[in-house]
């Protein structure tokens, strides 16, 4: 491709970079939702999300702030360790953590 | 270098039901061509390895979790329950039934059978239970599940009723053989009230990864009690001998190859947890 020569090529944004910008446009709900939905299927996957944000601090999921993940992580992992196993829950526990920090 | 595109995942899971489909009708084509050739023996010895296969893939999903996962044991029952179900196969019928049963082949196979029926039926009451144990709810009021366990509980006896009061006499009269058919009914009969929860858990989940595993778990529930019922009725259908042996091969075999598939499926399912489901698991 050809590029004018003098011009400063702009920084690829990182990997990190791309996250953090792609989170500022989809909730927190989403991305749970979006995580979970590949192995509950959508519907249930909004409806446990539903279920344990409100048993873990009585919130709405549409209203997760960063502050709630954490306990909303950690209400959803008994179930997740149920259907996946003790390891892979946990590893997928972490990835959310990480994607919503 | 390219990488391949990426496989639709749910296309990946929905092959497993048609490559057991496919393997249910090759083993049972096999099946009747041996037997209108006369080998006996090798016809048992396909049974058997197709067991085998299945049990052998069943012990794979089991090890695939750790020790304390709630599905674990499940996939090990079900493995010895395939085990064994197949190598019921090996105990030759005329020392079974007939007049030259010989009397501890006859407590061996009742044996096999007992523990094996017994597998089975615990293997699938820890996946019926899945869902309460996962904290998740069922669709459906409760009062609408009894109702549905009620019609299903009415299947269940008009397939394997007859049969029940068959060996229900027979085990009175003493004869151990019968009194371990007579278990071995009453464990399918329980089988199909399993049903309903594994697969309203499948129905659940459904367009996830775990739809699949539970899907083809309460499929074979199915297909064992259509089984069950081809045997109490085929004679009331007028169908040939080898047809008859057909259809009957086929529903046995598609018993064990959809469990399978839904051991495949578990298998697929916990690699996407993995790699996630973009990854190279989730084809």
């Amino acid at each position: 491709m050809h590029r004018e020569r003098g011009w400063a090529e702009p920084a690829a944004p990182g990997h990190a970079a791309l996250i953090a910008m792609a989170m500022e446009s989809r909730s927190i709900q989403d991305v749970i939702v979006d995580r979970l939905a590949a192995f509950l299927g959508p519907h249930t996957a909004r409806v446990a999300l539903k279920t344990f944000a409100e048993a873990s601090g009585g919130r709405k999921a549409e209203t997760l702030t960063r502050a709630d993940v954490p306990a909303v992580l950690a209400a959803l992992r008994p179930m997740l360790r149920t259907l996946l196993g003790r390891e892979r829950a946990e590893g997928l526990v972490q990835k959310l953590a990480q994607e919503l920090e | 270098m390219n990488a391949a595109p990426p496989v639709s995942s749910e296309r990946g899971f929905a092959r497993l039901l048609g490559l057991a489909l496919l393997a249910a009708l090759v083993l049972a084509v096999a099946d009747v061509l041996i037997f209108l050739h006369g080998a006996e023996a090798a016809r048992l010895w396909l049974e058997f390895l197709a067991y085998l296969a299945a049990a052998a893939v069943a012990f794979g999903a089991a090890r695939a979790f750790e020790p304390g996962d709630h599905l674990r044991p499940a996939w090990y029952l079900l493995a010895v329950n395939l085990f064994l179900v197949g190598s019921l196969a090996l105990f030759p019928g005329e020392l079974l039934e007939g007049p030259t049963a010989d009397e501890r082949v006859r407590w061996a196979a009742s044996l096999v059978t007992v523990v094996a029926n017994g597998c089975g039926l615990w293997g699938m009451a820890r996946f019926a239970l899945t869902w309460r144990r996962a904290g998740l709810l069922l669709p459906g009021s409760a009062w609408r599940r009894y109702g549905a366990e009620v019609v299903l509980l009415g299947a269940a006896l008009l397939a394997l009723g007859p049969d029940i009061l068959a060996m229900a006499r027979l085990a009175v009269a003493g004869d151990v053989w019968s009194a371990a058919a007579l278990i071995a009914d009453l464990c399918d009969l329980t089988l199909l009230l399993l049903f309903l929860p594994v697969f309203l858990t499948a129905w659940t989940f459904a367009g996830g990864a775990l739809a699949w595993p539970f899907g083809f778990l309460a499929a074979s529930d199915v297909a064992w009690i259509v089984f069950d019922g081809f045997q109490t009725y085929k004679g009331l259908l007028g169908l040939s001998p080898a047809a008859a042996k057909f259809v009957s091969a086929f529903l046995h075999r598609l018993a064990a190859m959809l469990v399978l598939a839904g051991a495949t499926a578990q298998r697929m399912a916990l690699r996407r947890a993995e790699v996630g489901p973009q990854g190279p698991g989730g084809e």
